[in-house]
């Protein structure tokens, strides 16, 4: 059940009504969550429903037991058969295939021959992003940051929550967790301030993203016949596509919990107006960076480590690892460790020409935002490429004399797709806002502004949904494969 | 509560009134109900033989002063579109014998057809195994509502830029009889490119079509594979690697019959276009069908 569909505005019209008909208790109210939740879940397929079952359950009790024990080693495996469960199930069901395939290809390599024994399951949707979610409730009660829930229908609850379920915010407990304990009532302006940024959530998925998407799948399907021009086009067509998709689905979650009397972490604050690659991850999926922030990179010496080469160390590992948990394959292996890579150099580049050295340079912050914008876009043709095959010589084209080719026959062929005029309008419309409001929790602010221009932003924002939105179909949210 | 009711009123009423113009005023829901009207005058009638495929096959109308024959072809029909009536045609008129289906190789161009949300109403009465559209019931309800609707909006978009194009200059539409022939088969190479783009390229196209000859098979009705005669010039814009495999393709069907006129008329006086045959030309057509099938088409 997609966000953007008509079951779903069905479906949360239901949930919404009985939710605030329950208001007066609190038990009534969580049951509600926790059941739509399931069955918002279950939608795609009932039997993914047994995993966060086996994952609320073994994080409630092992929580319970953490929180209670004194012994230093018995809360250390308490811990580790928690993050045992939770990463076997990713392991399994994410990245089984890709181990046996690895493992073959080096055994292959040394001369031994093997044939890898593969399993065929279905990859249930944003099993990465609840698997941590529950993951961090033990780690912060291992470290005593927070207390265990006694109350296991408000963490099946938490754990479920469907608005954020499948593709975040990873929310942490300590934040999440006891606002299923307090009773919600309806906030007449939160639930406005909700429903603008789902709103504004719609448009980024229903008009930036899957416009974008027709030509970024043709553009990257055929990436082998065409030019350097056109690839570039695919490539900067998907850098708004991803981010309209993503922070789409974000302002979507957070939006309908507001509505439900519910606050969830920005995800999201204009990260293409980054200055540089650190500023870019205080902007882009926040709940993910900190998540590894919080549980890799701190925990392995952070920046605090005495050795460089040990801090070194510290930046790959967290930013590969992150690659990683996007997906089972080299692409966002490399795409992570190109991150990696691009924070290195300019950290490299503040410590020799910084504000603080001797031949201080100072870039122009347009210029900075630039590059910034550059570099990830250079990484996002690992991340959307079938293979690193493919990307190298998706960038090997781009950089070559074909980048000067004349794209419009390309694009006239494409005939069915939404017409280009469509994507500038609305690009430009979604940079208008996050040019407005680069720092705030949603780009859409417009509470300030006068009457009239108010409501010509608001007309503009539903006409663009209704006439520019995107007519091939419905396409899934990226995020759901992680 | 009330007072977000109150605010998103007059946002409720524009939008009610938006579609009300649409429907009111835009060609498509004339196109709909031309559409609509020619499926319920074949549930209506007991036509023997039944016609299906695009405006190429939709010519066949020229013969059907009576309704003696079932013309369900409509132009920008697709093979999807020719699939769902074909669900129509076998659960509402058992005494149907014969159905043509159009062979075309433009038909495989994964091309999506503008008409297929005028068949929503149909497929909430029938089977689809396949679930071609991938539309759930809500979908097949919501869509009814123009600004809804996927279809409306891309003809309403194209018909708005085209508009705008053409903005201020005069449309002159040349009569093709009058046009030289040097200039009709410079018209006929244009369509041909644009029709033969892309050809085999959705598998998906190949099993639908494949499900709908097998079930006319099961009921016993006689598949009749047509190929419309069309300029030479038309045709040839075909890459004869993809026409050979849609050949192949309709040869591995074991039709009844699998006729190929493409080239069996060469008159120009019986075309009314590049790739469409005009009144003489139907009748002429109707003609080898007899031949080669037995079957009369023409009183």
């Amino acid at each position: 059940m997609l966000f953007n569909s008509f079951e779903f505005a069905i479906f949360f019209s239901v949930v919404f009504l009985l939710y605030f008909l329950s208001y007066k208790q609190l038990r009534a109210q969580n049951f509600l969550l926790l059941v739509s939740s399931y069955v918002f879940y279950g939608w795609w397929d009932w039997r993914f429903l047994s995993l966060i079952f086996i994952s609320s359950i073994s994080d409630y009790l092992i929580g319970l037991r953490i929180d209670k024990s004194e012994n230093t080693a018995v809360r250390k495996r308490l811990l580790l058969l928690s993050v045992f469960i939770n990463l076997g199930i990713l392991g399994f069901f994410k990245y089984y295939n890709f181990f046996a395939e690895s493992t073959v290809d080096v055994l292959n390599f040394f001369g031994f021959q093997s044939n890898p024994f593969f399993i065929k399951v279905i990859l249930p949707v944003g099993i990465s992003f609840y698997t941590f979610q529950t993951m961090s409730y033990t780690i912060d009660i291992y470290r005593r940051q927070m207390k265990a829930t006694p109350n296991l229908l408000e963490f099946m609850a938490f754990v479920s929550f469907f608005p954020q379920l499948v593709a975040g915010p990873i929310e942490r407990a300590k934040n999440l967790l006891p606002q299923f304990g307090i009773k919600r009532k309806f906030n007449l302006s939160e639930a406005k301030e909700g429903i603008k940024q789902s709103i504004w959530g719609l448009f980024k998925k229903i008009v930036i993203a899957d416009n974008c998407a027709q030509y970024v799948n043709h553009i990257f399907e055929n990436s082998d016949t065409l030019p350097g021009s056109m690839l570039l086009i695919g490539v900067l067509l998907f850098a708004f596509q991803i981010y309209g998709d993503f922070s789409g689905y974000s302002d979507i979650a957070i939006g309908i919990s507001r509505i439900l009397g519910f606050n969830l972490m920005q995800n999201f604050r204009s990260p293409y107006l980054a200055e540089n690659i650190q500023d870019f991850w205080r902007r882009w999926h926040i709940s993910l960076s900190t998540w590894f922030r919080d549980y890799v990179y701190i925990p392995l010496g952070g920046s605090r480590s005495n050795s460089k080469i040990r801090r070194i160390y510290n930046i790959v590992v967290t930013f590969t690892v992150s690659g990683f948990w996007h997906g089972a394959n080299w692409t966002f292996i490399i795409w992570g460790a190109l991150h990696s890579l691009f924070y290195l150099i300019q950290n490299a580049f503040s410590n020799l020409f910084g504000q603080n050295t001797k031949r201080p340079i100072s870039i122009p912050k347009p210029l900075s935002i630039v590059i910034t914008f550059i570099s990830v876009t250079l990484a996002w043709i690992f991340f959307r490429a079938d293979s690193v095959a493919i990307a190298i010589k998706m960038i090997t084209e781009i950089l070559s004399s074909s980048l000067f080719v004349n794209p419009v026959p390309y694009l006239k062929q494409f005939g069915s797709f939404a017409q280009p005029f469509i994507l500038i309008i609305s690009i430009g419309y979604l940079a208008l806002f996050e040019l407005m409001n680069r720092n705030a929790s949603y780009s859409f602010q417009v509470s300030s502004f006068k009457i009239p221009i108010k409501q010509l932003a608001y007309c503009s924002l539903l006409l663009l949904i209704i006439f520019f939105r995107a007519t091939n179909g419905k396409i899934d949210f990226i995020y759901f494969q992680f | 509560m009330k007072n977000i009711i109150i605010k998103s009123l007059p946002y409720v009423v524009g939008f009610i009134l938006l579609n009300l113009i649409c429907y009111t005023t835009s060609n498509f829901y004339a196109q709909e109900e031309k559409y609509q009207s020619r499926i319920e005058l074949f549930l209506s009638s007991k036509n023997k033989s039944i016609f299906l495929g695009d405006s190429h096959s939709e010519t066949i109308r020229h013969l059907n002063e009576d309704n003696h024959i079932g013309n369900l072809a409509f132009g920008a029909d697709g093979i999807k579109e020719m699939y769902v009536k074909s669900l129509i045609v076998t659960d509402f008129n058992p005494d149907i014998q014969y159905a043509f289906i159009s062979t075309e190789p433009q038909l495989f161009n994964n091309s999506i057809s503008s008409n297929s949300s005028f068949l929503n109403p149909y497929l909430l009465r029938v089977k689809d195994s396949l679930d071609i559209y991938e539309k759930s019931k809500l979908n097949l309800f919501v869509e009814r509502v123009p600004l809804f609707n996927d279809n409306y909006l891309k003809f309403f978009l194209n018909k708005t830029l085209t508009d705008i194009r053409n903005f201020g200059k005069q449309s002159k539409k040349e009569n093709w009889e009058e046009l030289p022939e040097s200039k009709k088969k410079t018209i006929a190479t244009k369509t041909g490119k644009i029709d033969h783009n892309n050809i085999l390229s959705n598998s998906n196209d190949t099993v639908v079509f494949r499900e709908m000859v097998k079930l006319y098979k099961s009921k016993n009705i006689k598949v009749i594979g047509v190929r419309f005669p069309v300029y030479p010039e038309y045709i040839e814009q075909c890459e004869p690697n993809d026409l050979k495999n849609v050949n192949d393709f309709i040869e591995s069907l074991d039709l009844d019959f699998n006729l190929d006129y493409s080239y069996t008329i060469k008159n120009p006086m019986l075309f009314a276009d590049e790739d469409h045959l005009n009144e003489k030309g139907v009748v002429e057509l109707a003609r080898y069908i007899h031949r080669d099938t037995g079957i009369q088409l023409s009183k």
